[in-house]
This record gives C-alpha cells, sequence and structure tokens, in this order.
C-alpha cells in the first residue's frame, strides 16, 4: 500500500517534471508582445531544464527500480519533490515576472535594466541577459539565468542594483571567477573543515580492518587537498563504513553534511562579495548608492549563506577607495561620494544599535578588483574617472535647474550628442543630483525635486535606448532558399 | 466698304505678336459663353470682331497665325447669335458682322476650312440667306472639300421647308455620293425620298447603306437601316435577306428566323432565304430540318450555288461531312474561288478531323482578306483543334484589333481563351517552356482584366527572375481577386525574393487564406527561418511537408532549419530525403555539405559540395564553403583560392567569402593582397546596415588578420553577449585575446568556452567546433608573434583533450 502510493506520487511527480523540461510551453501561453528573445529564454531556462532532467531520470529510475526498500524510495522521493519544487517555484517566478512585466503600462525599469545588463554582458563576453519583477529572495536564483528588479525598489534609482545581479551570473559562468570564489570559500570554511577532518582521523585508529583504515585516510587527505570535491570524499567515505564501522560511518555522514553545508554557504557568500565588486566596478557610485542607500539594511537578521549587509557595504565603500587609489592624478574621483556614503551608512549602523559580527568569508577588495579588472575585455568597462566627472557635472547641472524651480532638460536642444552616453553614465548622473537634493533642498521641496530627476534620468535613458541598435539579425546562413526552377538561383 | 477699300484696310493692319491676346479674349469669349454669360461674351467677341477686321491678307498668309484664328472668332459670333435668336437684332448684326469676315476672307484668297466653311453657311443661314448658303454648299460638295454632313442636313432641311423636299433631294444625293458612308446624310435622303413620293429609292438608298453599315461592323445602325427599308419595302426580299444574314451573324438566331418565317408567309422566297432559313434552322440545333429545307430549295430552284453550299453547310453541320463533301465539290467546281465556300469546305474538313487541311485552305485566304471575320474565326478554330493555340490566339487578335465588334470572332474568343487556359493548366509545371508565358501574354491581350491569367504571369515571371514585373502582374491579380490564398501567397513569395520586409506578412496571410497549398506553408516557413524564428519556421514546415510529403524543397527548408536548430541528425534525415526526392535541387546538397561540415565528416561535406556545384555552380556560399572545406583540411590552397574567386564573382562584397579568398592567399604567400581583401571585408561589413551574428564573427576575423584586436574584441564581446549560442565565437575570443597577449584571460576563455562546449550533445559538432578552433590556434601561431608560456601549452592540451573527447562519456552517448 505504502508503495503504491509512493508510486502514484513518484508519478504525478515525474509528469510535472516533464512539463517543466520546456517552460517554452508556458511562455507561449502567456502570448507576451514582445516575446523575449528566444536565444535568452533559452538561456536563462537551461539550468531549469538540465535540473528537471536530472530528476526525472532520477525520478525514472527510481519508478523502474525493483527494489523494495520503501524507507530509501521515500528519501529519494523527498529528495526529488525538494528540488522538483525549487524548479516549480523559479519557473513561476520567470514566468509571472514575464506576465507581469509585460501588463504593466510604460513599463521601462526592466527595459532599462535590459540594458545595463547588455552593457556589462558586453564587458566580459558573456551571454546578456533580462530582468523581470520579482520580490526579494535572501539568495539568489543558481537556477534561471535572470536578473531581478524587487518589487519594493521598482524604481530608476534601484536600476544600479542589476549590475549585482549579472554579476553573480557571471561569477558563476567565468572560470577564474568560479576557481577564486571556491578559493575563497575553501578560505573561508578551514576551520569547518578542519574541525571535522581532526574528529574523523581522531576516529581512524578505532577501524579494525586495516585496508579500510588506510582508504579512509587517504580520503580524508583527498580532500583536504580539494575542498571542493571534500563533501563527495566524506559521502562516499561514510557509504564505505556503512557497514563494518557503523558509528564512524555516521560520522563521515555528519561531516559530509557539515562541510557541504560550510562549503555552500561560503560560497553563496563569496559570490555575492565578488558580484559586488563587479557591480560596483562597472556601475561606479550609482551602484553604491543604490545598495547603500536603498538596499543594505543594517537591522536586517543574519541569512545563511549571505553576507552581512555590513560586510556588503565594506566591500562596495573598500571597491571605491581601490577604484580611487587606481586613479593616476589626484584629486581621487570618488573620495567625496565615498565618504558621504561611508557617513551615512555610519549613521545608519549607530542608529540600528547594532553590528553585526565579522561573516564568514573575507574578501580582499583590492584582490578581488585586480581579479576583475583583468578578467574585462573592453576598457570601457570601468566606469572611470572620466565617467564620473561627466556624470557629476550632468547632475549638477539638473540640480541648477531644479533648484531654480525648472525641470531638468535633457532634450536634443541641449544634449545633442549622446552617442558617448550608457545608461550607467545617466544613473550616475541621477545619482549624484539626488545626492545634491538630499544635501541642499529645503525638506519639503525634495520630494518635487527627486520626481524631477527622475524624469530626467528616464528621458535620457530613453533617448539612449532609442539610439542603439537592435540586436543581431539571424545567422545569414544559406540566404534564402530558391525553389526548385527558379530562375535566380543562389 | 469695298472689298478693296477693306483689304486697303488690313493692309496696314496687325501685327503678329497681338495674337496671343487675341487668343486670350477668344478663350475668354468662348468660356463666357459656356456658362450663359452673354453680356460678356458679345463685348469680347465685338472687340475680337473688331481687332480682326484688321487682319491683313498679308498676315493671313503667314504660317504664325493659324487658321483657327481667325475662324474662331466668327465661331464665336456664330454661337452668340444662335443663343440670341429671342433678340434677332443683334444676333443678326453679329451674324452679319460673321458673314462680312468670312466672304472677306474668301475673296482675300484665304482657304476656309471644312469648319469654318460650316460656320459660314450655318451664319448665311441664320441671316436668311438660305440661297446663298445652298450655292456655297453645292458649290463646296461639287469642288469635292470638305463639309461637315451637319451643315449639310441643316441647308437641306432649311431648303425641304422654304422650297420641299425635291431641291433637299439633289443637295442629299450630291452629300451622299460624297460620303456614302454617313448615315445621318443616307437618312435624310431616305426621308427627303419619302417625303418626294420616291418610296422604292428610299427603301433602296437605305439597303444601300445597312449593306454597307454591316460591312463597317456598325450592325446596329445596318439593322434599323434594314428595318427602315423593309418599313418602306415590305416585299424587299433583298432587305429582308439583309436583315437575316445580319441578325443570324450577331447570333440572333430566332429573330432571324422570325423575319425568314415572315418572308415565307408573305411568299417571298428566294434561294437566299431558303439558304438563311436553313442556316438558321442550323443553329438552332434544327440540323434535320435545316437539311430538309436546303433540300427542298435545292429542288425548287435547281442547283443554285449559294444553296449547295448551305446544303453542304448544313450537312457538316450535322456531323454528315462525307455526304456533304460531293455537294461542296460540285459548287467548287462551279465557282472555284467562292470564298464562302471554301470556307464550307474548311468546315467539312474540320469535320472530318482535318483541322490541318482546312488550315491550309483558310490560312491564304485570310491573309488575302484580313476583314473576313467568318473565314478568320474557322481558322481559329481549326488552329485550336489543331493544337496551336498560340496561332489561335494571334489569328484571332490580329482579327479583333481591326474589326472589335465582329460577331463571328467574338463567337470563336471564349474558345481561345479556353483553349489557352486549358495549355496553361496542362503545362504550367513545365518550368522550360516558353510557350506558357506566351499563352498568358495573349490570354491577357485578349482580356486584359484576367486575374488568373495576371497571377499565373506573376508566377511564371517569377520563375524566370523577373520580380519586378512578376510584382506588377501580381498587384492586378490581387485587384481582382483579393483573397485567394494562392495569389497573395505568390505575390509574398516575389516579395520574399525582392528581400522585402512586408513579404512575411503577405505569405502569412496567404495561409490564412489557404492553408492547402504546401508550397506556401513551405516559403513562410522559410522567411521564418531567415528571421530567426526557426521554431516557426519548423511548424509552417511540418505542414508542408505533411500536405506533400514528396517535396524535396521543403524537406530541404526543414533540414536547414533544423540544422540552425542544432538538431543535427533530424536535419541530415530531412535533407538525405529532400537529395532522395529532388536529386537536382543543388541547394539541398550544399546545405548537407555544409551539416557535413558541422559535423566534422570533413571528406563527405568536400565531396558533397563538389557534386552540388556540378550541378548548380550559380550558388556563391556553395564555392564559399569549398574554400573553407579545402582550408580546414589544408588541402591546395590554389583551388581554395579559385572557389573563393567564384564565389565572390557571383555574391561580391560577401564578407565570408572575401575571408576565404583572403586566408588563400595567406596560404599563397601573398600576405599584401590578403590584408588587402581583409581590409575590404572590413569595408562591406562597414557598409551593411544590420549585421548578422555569422557577419558580425567575420568581421572580427578580419580585424583580427588586421591585428586591431581591439576592434576584434569589441566584435566579440558584442557577438557574445548577444548570441550566447555561438561557441566557435568563444574561441575566436579566446584567439584574439593571445593574439594581444592577454594570455591569462584568454586561458580562462578557452576554459570557459571549452567547458560549454561539453553542452553540445552532438559529437561530430564538438570534434568541428574544436577542430577549427585548433585549426585557427594553429595557423596563428605559424603567423603571429604569440608570447609563448604556460597558457598556450594549456590551450593546446585543452583543445587536444576536448578533440580527442572523453572515451567514456563518448561510450555513453
Amino acid at each position: 500500500m505504502v508503495t503504491t502510493v509512493l508510486k502514484l506520487r513518484m508519478e504525478a511527480l515525474a509528469q510535472h517534471l516533464r512539463e517543466a523540461q520546456d517552460p517554452s510551453i508556458w511562455l507561449g501561453s502567456l502570448q507576451l508582445s514582445p516575446m523575449p528573445d528566444k536565444n535568452l529564454w533559452f538561456k536563462a531556462v537551461e539550468a531549469i531544464q538540465r535540473e528537471a532532467d536530472s530528476l526525472l531520470a532520477d525520478l525514472e529510475a527510481d519508478l523502474e527500480s525493483p527494489t523494495d526498500d520503501a524507507e530509501k524510495l521515500w528519501k529519494d522521493y523527498f529528495r526529488i519533490y525538494e528540488r522538483s519544487h525549487e524548479i516549480f517555484r523559479e519557473s513561476l517566478e520567470l514566468l509571472g515576472g514575464l506576465a507581469l512585466r509585460d501588463r504593466i503600462h510604460e513599463e521601462y525599469a526592466c527595459r532599462f535594466a535590459d540594458e545595463l545588463i547588455s552593457e556589462c554582458a558586453e564587458f566580459v563576453g558573456k551571454p546578456t541577459s533580462f530582468a523581470i519583477p520579482a520580490t526579494e529572495d535572501a539568495l539568489s536564483s543558481t537556477l534561471r539565468r535572470v536578473a531581478r528588479i524587487s518589487f519594493p525598489d521598482w524604481h530608476l534609482w534601484a536600476l544600479p542594483l542589476v549590475a549585482h545581479e549579472y554579476g553573480q551570473v557571471v561569477v558563476r559562468e567565468t572560470a577564474s571567477f568560479d576557481r577564486f570564489v571556491d578559493e575563497l570559500a575553501s578560505q573561508a570554511s578551514k576551520p569547518v573543515l578542519d574541525e571535522n577532518y581532526n574528529d574523523l582521523k581522531s576516529a581512524l585508529p578505532a577501524i579494525a580492518n586495516s585496508g579500510l583504515r588506510r582508504i579512509a585516510h587517504d580520503q580524508i587527505a583527498q580532500a583536504e587537498l580539494e575542498p571542493r570535491t571534500a563533501a563527495d570524499k566524506m559521502e562516499s567515505l561514510a557509504l564505505m563504513l556503512r557497514a563494518d564501522e557503523a558509528d564512524i560511518g555516521e560520522r563521515a555522514q555528519k561531516a559530509a553534511r557539515s562541510i557541504k553545508a560550510s562549503l555552500d554557504s561560503a560560497t553563496n557568500q563569496a559570490r555575492v562579495l565578488v558580484a559586488d565588486v563587479f557591480a560596483t566596478y562597472t556601475a561606479g557610485p550609482a551602484y553604491a548608492c543604490a545598495a547603500l542607500m536603498l538596499r543594505l539594511n543594517p537591522n536586517s537578521p543574519p541569512v545563511p549563506g549571505r553576507p552581512t549587509d555590513e560586510e556588503r557595504a565594506e566591500t562596495i565603500l573598500a571597491v571605491l577607495a581601490q577604484m580611487d587609489a587606481a586613479t593616476p592624478n589626484p584629486p581621487p574621483p570618488f573620495a567625496k561620494v565615498g565618504q558621504s556614503l561611508q557617513s551615512s551608512w555610519t549613521l545608519l549602523l549607530d542608529g540600528s544599535g547594532r553590528h553585526d559580527p565579522p561573516g564568514q568569508v573575507h574578501l580582499d577588495a583590492a584582490h578581488a578588483l585586480s581579479m576583475i579588472k583583468k578578467r574585462m575585455l573592453r576598457d570601457q568597462a570601468e566606469f572611470t574617472k572620466a565617467d564620473w566627472i561627466e556624470a557629476e557635472s550632468l547632475g549638477n547641472a539638473w540640480w541648477i535647474k531644479i533648484n531654480a524651480g525648472q525641470k531638468p532638460d535633457v532634450s536634443a536642444n541641449v544634449l545633442p550628442n549622446i552617442d558617448h552616453l550608457r545608461l550607467r553614465d545617466v544613473l550616475n548622473a541621477a545619482w549624484q543630483c539626488r545626492l545634491l537634493v538630499i544635501e541642499q533642498a529645503q525638506p519639503e521641496d525634495a520630494s518635487n525635486a527627486t520626481d524631477k530627476v527622475t524624469d530626467a534620468a528616464r528621458q535620457l535613458c530613453d533617448r539612449i535606448l532609442a539610439s542603439r541598435q537592435a540586436l543581431l539579425a539571424p545567422a545569414e546562413f544559406g540566404g534564402r532558399a530558391p525553389r526548385p526552377g527558379e530562375a535566380s538561383a543562389g | 466698304m469695298t472689298s478693296e477699300s477693306r483689304a486697303d484696310q488690313i493692309r496696314w493692319d496687325l501685327v503678329p505678336d497681338t495674337s496671343a491676346d487675341l487668343f486670350d479674349d477668344l478663350n475668354k469669349a468662348r468660356d463666357a459663353l459656356a456658362h450663359g454669360k452673354f453680356a460678356k461674351a458679345e463685348r469680347l467677341a465685338a472687340s475680337l470682331l473688331a481687332r480682326l477686321s484688321r487682319v491683313s491678307e498679308k498676315t493671313l498668309r503667314e504660317p504664325a497665325i493659324p487658321t483657327s484664328a481667325v475662324r474662331a472668332p466668327a465661331e464665336v459670333v456664330v454661337g452668340i447669335a444662335a443663343q440670341r435668336q429671342d433678340r434677332p437684332d443683334d444676333g443678326t448684326a453679329h451674324l452679319t458682322a460673321a458673314t462680312l469676315i468670312f466672304r472677306d476672307l474668301m475673296e482675300a484668297g484665304y482657304e476656309l476650312d471644312a469648319a469654318s466653311r460650316g460656320e459660314y453657311i450655318t451664319a448665311l443661314l441664320l441671316t436668311g440667306r438660305a440661297g446663298s448658303a445652298l450655292d456655297l454648299t453645292r458649290g463646296t460638295l461639287e469642288s469635292g472639300r470638305e463639309l461637315s454632313p451637319p451643315v449639310v442636313l441643316q441647308v437641306a432641311a432649311t431648303l425641304r421647308q422654304a422650297d420641299g423636299a425635291e431641291p433637299a433631294v439633289d443637295l442629299l444625293r450630291l452629300a451622299h455620293r460624297r460620303q456614302p458612308d454617313r448615315v445621318d446624310v443616307t437618312d435624310a435622303l431616305a426621308q427627303a425620298l419619302e417625303e418626294a413620293g420616291q418610296q422604292d429609292a428610299a427603301a433602296q438608298i437605305r439597303l444601300e447603306a445597312a449593306v454597307l453599315l454591316a460591312r463597317q461592323g456598325n450592325y446596329a445602325e445596318s439593322e434599323e437601316h434594314f428595318r427602315r427599308s423593309l418599313a418602306d419595302a415590305p416585299g424587299s426580299s433583298a432587305a429582308m435577306a439583309g436583315l437575316a444574314q445580319l441578325l443570324l451573324a450577331q447570333g440572333k438566331t430566332e429573330q432571324a428566323i422570325e423575319i425568314l418565317q415572315l418572308s415565307v408567309d408573305q411568299g417571298v422566297s428566294t434561294p437566299e432565304i431558303t439558304a438563311l432559313r436553313a442556316e438558321a434552322l442550323a443553329k438552332t440545333g434544327e440540323a434535320g430540318q435545316a437539311i430538309e429545307v436546303a433540300r427542298g430549295g435545292l429542288e425548287k430552284f435547281g442547283d443554285n450555288s449559294v444553296l449547295v453550299r448551305t446544303y453542304a453547310g448544313v450537312l457538316i453541320d450535322a456531323g454528315k461531312a462525307e455526304e456533304a463533301a460531293p455537294w461542296l465539290e460540285r459548287a467548287l467546281a462551279e465557282d472555284p474561288d467562292d470564298l464562302d465556300l471554301l470556307r464550307v469546305k474548311a468546315e467539312m474538313l474540320l469535320g472530318l478531323g482535318d483541322p490541318e487541311g482546312a488550315i491550309g485552305i483558310l490560312r491564304p485566304l485570310v491573309l488575302e482578306f484580313p476583314e473576313s471575320g467568318r473565314h478568320r474565326a474557322t481558322l481559329v478554330r481549326a488552329l485550336i483543334a489543331a493544337g496551336h493555340e498560340l496561332d489561335a490566339s494571334d489569328t484571332l487578335v490580329a482579327g479583333l484589333s481591326a474589326t472589335p465588334e465582329d460577331p463571328a470572332l467574338l463567337a470563336v474568343r471564349p474558345a481561345v481563351e479556353k483553349s489557352l487556359a486549358d495549355y496553361v493548366d496542362q503545362h504550367f509545371d513545365e518550368t522550360e517552356n516558353p510557350s506558357i508565358r506566351a499563352a498568358l501574354e495573349r490570354m491577357l491581350a485578349l482580356d486584359p482584366t484576367n486575374s488568373s491569367a495576371h497571377a499565373w504571369l506573376g508566377e511564371v515571371l517569377r520563375r524566370e527572375g523577373e520580380l519586378n514585373e512578376a510584382l506588377a502582374h501580381l498587384n492586378l491579380a490581387i485587384d481582382g481577386t483579393p483573397d485567394d490564398g494562392w495569389v497573395v501567397g505568390t505575390r509574398g513569395q516575389v516579395l520574399y525574393a525582392l528581400g522585402r520586409p512586408e513579404a512575411l506578412d503577405e505569405l502569412r496571410r496567404g495561409v490564412e487564406l489557404d492553408d492547402s497549398l504546401p508550397w506556401l506553408h513551405a516559403q513562410l516557413g522559410d522567411a521564418y527561418r531567415m528571421a530567426g524564428r526557426y521554431r516557426e519556421a519548423l511548424d509552417e514546415l511540418a505542414r508542408a511537408t505533411t500536405l506533400a510529403p514528396e517535396d524535396g524543397w521543403a524537406w530541404a527548408l526543414t533540414g536547414a532549419t533544423q540544422s540552425q536548430l542544432g538538431r543535427w541528425e533530424e536535419a541530415r534525415s530531412s535533407l538525405d530525403k529532400a537529395i532522395r526526392l529532388d536529386p537536382g535541387y543543388a541547394w539541398a546538397q550544399v546545405v548537407k555539405a555544409n551539416l557535413l561540415d558541422n559535423l566534422d565528416e570533413l571528406d563527405d561535406a568536400l565531396a558533397t559540395v563538389r557534386a552540388a556545384l556540378e550541378t548548380d555552380p550559380r550558388i556563391g556560399w556553395a564555392w564559399g564553403l569549398r574554400s573553407w572545406l579545402i582550408d580546414l583540411q589544408d588541402g591546395d590552397p590554389v583551388e581554395q583560392e579559385e572557389a573563393a574567386l567564384n564565389a565572390l564573382r557571383l555574391e561580391p562584397g560577401d564578407i565570408f567569402l572575401t575571408i576565404c579568398l583572403a586566408e588563400a592567399q595567406l596560404r599563397l604567400q601573398r600576405q599584401e593582397e590578403a590584408e588587402s581583401n581583409f581590409e575590404a571585408g572590413v569595408d562591406s561589413a562597414a557598409a551593411s546596415s544590420a549585421l548578422g551574428t555569422d557577419s558580425l564573427q567575420h568581421l572580427a576575423w578580419c580585424h583580427l588578420r588586421l591585428r586591431n584586436y581591439d576592434k576584434a574584441l569589441d566584435c566579440l564581446s558584442a557577438l557574445m553577449a548577444q548570441n550566447y549560442s555561438e561557441i566557435s565565437a568563444g574561441y575566436d575570443l579566446g584567439l584574439t585575446l593571445l593574439c594581444a597577449g592577454r594570455n591569462d584571460v584568454a586561458l580562462d576563455e578557452y576554459e570557459d568556452v571549452a567547458r560549454r562546449t561539453r553542452s553540445e550533445r552532438h559529437a561530430g559538432r564538438r570534434r568541428n567546433i574544436v577542430r577549427v578552433a585548433r585549426h585557427d590556434l594553429q595557423r596563428m601561431l605559424e603567423r603571429e608573434q604569440i608570447k609563448r608560456g604556460h597558457e598556450v601549452e594549456r590551450v593546446q592540451e585543452i583543445l587536444d583533450q576536448a578533440l580527442a573527447g572523453d572515451p567514456a562519456r563518448e561510450a555513453e552517448r
């Protein structure tokens, strides 16, 4: 009876996974206008498909398995069930985000975000992505390759945060960044790993079988050398010892879980921090402003696998300082904005009355920045001093107008040549102006002034987008196929 | 004022440069007259008259002053007078002035044209000088000069009112002799004769007019004259026969029978009328009765030639051609040159199944007597029966252009149109048959509004590559049949071949209107494919191959689309099917060669592309593929260069083909030429408005070869950002980074792209991607100053490992 119920559940789950293998079927029924670019869509759901594929294979193997080990089957079922639900949740969020994006009247945040992502993608020569509106998650998705614009911050001011979202994608998809993250995670997890190895090592003499003992010793030694595979090594050690040395096998199993949890958590934290470095480097002070003034919160409770907001703020400010330090001629361009953000953040921290304990991962901002810089394919990737001077000057000009009770004019009459401008330049100008509004405007005028900045920045972004070329034309493979018998063949 | 003094006055007068003003005033006067503004017209006319009176004889002879300059003011004046008959004083004064002008002009030796004479005579009549008018009219007619018949009729009417019918008869006889084909003159003469009590003469005149009009093809007027002639002389056998013949010729058989029956009822019986009755009965399908009437006539009138030929004719119509033959021969023996007999003989031969014999008789007759519609019509039928549809059509069109209303020709026209349409229908798939186009052009000559013919011709022209002409015909076809899916789809095809952006929508509309056309689904599929909408393309192509499973073209397109989606083995199967179904369709073979190249089956790819080029050497990218395959296999660089040159001859400016040429030249150690071609590649990319993904990668390659590493990186990073599936671009990116001296980042990129390569499921495809990458790296290492070190060694190692593959993984796959 138990097995029958289990089989029924497995079959139902398998059916759902089959459907999830190709979320394009659901996408087609949404009738979006325009539809997302097909290439982007397939890239976005590639990991979902792969995961669904793999879970389905496991499930089908279990369904065909002749075993009567109900306990094992139930365990497998729950494992697959949990992972499946992550897939379904991801798919739902992706499709819901797309549908929402399609239905919002005069939606601009996602459009601008797409362009920002595209700019970043060209810096690193990685596939671009697109943005959807979504609620903020503690952890970034590991399945879909799509940037979120989180619901409360769904406006122009939060747009720079997209650089961080895409940064996480880049970190996952770039071998050197991936290795760097692994190194950081290994370093951060070293105490946990060492504790587990030591515990196991102390138990090894109790293993009666000398051959088994020798193998266990080797496995631990290899795990110490390759932290990336340490959890797997402990898992196989646990399996090996399960029959003859149940206690030690149980300890190995526990060690595997502990190592995996520690490494996963550290890896996630490292990724977030490296993505912060990427975002600050490419989006400049606008990212720092958006992150420190809108997103990071010293009062937020600690989340496993997530660096503390304090750590993130430190990283971002440290990167700005490093970018200043790397600028050959004084004055350091970002010093002023950096100091302003630093003091605001400090006030926030002091106001919250709490300082987070140091996180698991320690990131050397200078080293991380040099890693990022080295991997960039284009000189324009860095948000430079020259970029900031231009953005500052544009933001200052807007403030002068606003302060005089006027609206900033970003039409072609005032700014005829915008070919050299990127969206990040506009966002930096907007943030510069907003900082001036915060500092200098009367409190009762601030809201109105901020609206004016938003309008000006939106208009300018729209102008930039309009001047951009569309996606590349499809490959011209074979040209138009002539109909047999046509005179103009070829 | 005497004529001399007037001439004297005239002598000093008008300078030519006033003529422009004169015309202006003249036009104003005409305009005023037309709008009923009489006072203004009169004022202007008076001024004109005053100025005209100053026209000297000398000036009149100047060619610079046109005749109308003189005549027109008088015409206006006469017009005013006619309008002002309620004010006789004014009218008379102006008319008198006008007559004086005309008289002075004539006395001055000026030759009035027909219109001016008409105005002069009208003015004379209106001023009550009928005698002078008659003299002038008679003099004009007798001298053989032209005169408008309405003027003559006006004079005759005045005479009839004033002096009775006799003088009018004389004048009208004179006019009738001058213009015997003028119905109004003939009619007036007949009326005058009737008034004068000369009914027979009137009837005869009408009969003559009727015959004349019938010859001219003016059947309605002719019929009217016959009927009025019959009214004047009710027992006239000639009128009855003529009218019946005319009615028969117009296809009004029932009416003809009525007339002929009337003649029988009235006891009027002649061989001609009997023959016509037989003919009419034959036309109504009463073959037996027709034969009986004709035979009765022969018995009554003896071997009358008209009856003999009619008897033969009705026998032929009744399918008794053999029985007719001796009668016909007998009639022909009597009159071997009788046109109608010869026609009947031709009909007989047609009935005997010998259309060529009929053609042999009729063709010289038609050449000699081109106006004979009945002979031409019979010849047309003979030509159709002999299968000479185009000749038949030409013969008919020539006849109709001379006599558009000829009933015999009009009667045979539907048969010609049908024969042409049948011919087109039967032979339409013969793409090399030039007669199809000729037949359609003739169909349109017969009926320029024939939408089907426009549509067919549009398709023929499309096949022949005359796309703009094709589009023009299809536009006309759509005007006539806007909801015909075939026509809309064909137009979509032409727009697609012309590269017009609206093609996709038009093809889609065609499918919406008619989803049963496999070629239309296939064409729409190809349009989707070219737009990069591969899944929609496959949907359409699946419909095409379902509707026409044996259509090699649709399978080739399916294979091409599957290739572009990376569904390699499905593509192979589709392309094999396409080639099996249509071995002569070279494009499918080239796509197959391209597929084999992608799957690393290089020898087969080269053999396939060579075979394709033997089938059709006009496919530029096939030459390019050949050049590329030779390069990839380190084959003969001379052949590689030749192939690239052939390709560029067919598709000049294509960036990929330019690269093929430049790579060959590099292998031939012609560095400068190669660089120049890489530069040409950059220029051609700059000239294009939107680059495809392939072109952008090729542009990057040109920059790489020209050592413009930053530009190459820009292209490749943009390409990688926008098109994630292009793994080979990742290798190009790694290579560019190596060349640019950024070895560590290059290694990183090679590692990333090697990881992505592993996600390619097809082992052959994986191998080919890596083979190309290794080939490119090797070439660069030979030629460029790449900094050697552990990174380069590691890159080579990565590529070697990837090329060797993971045996366990391969086995699993």
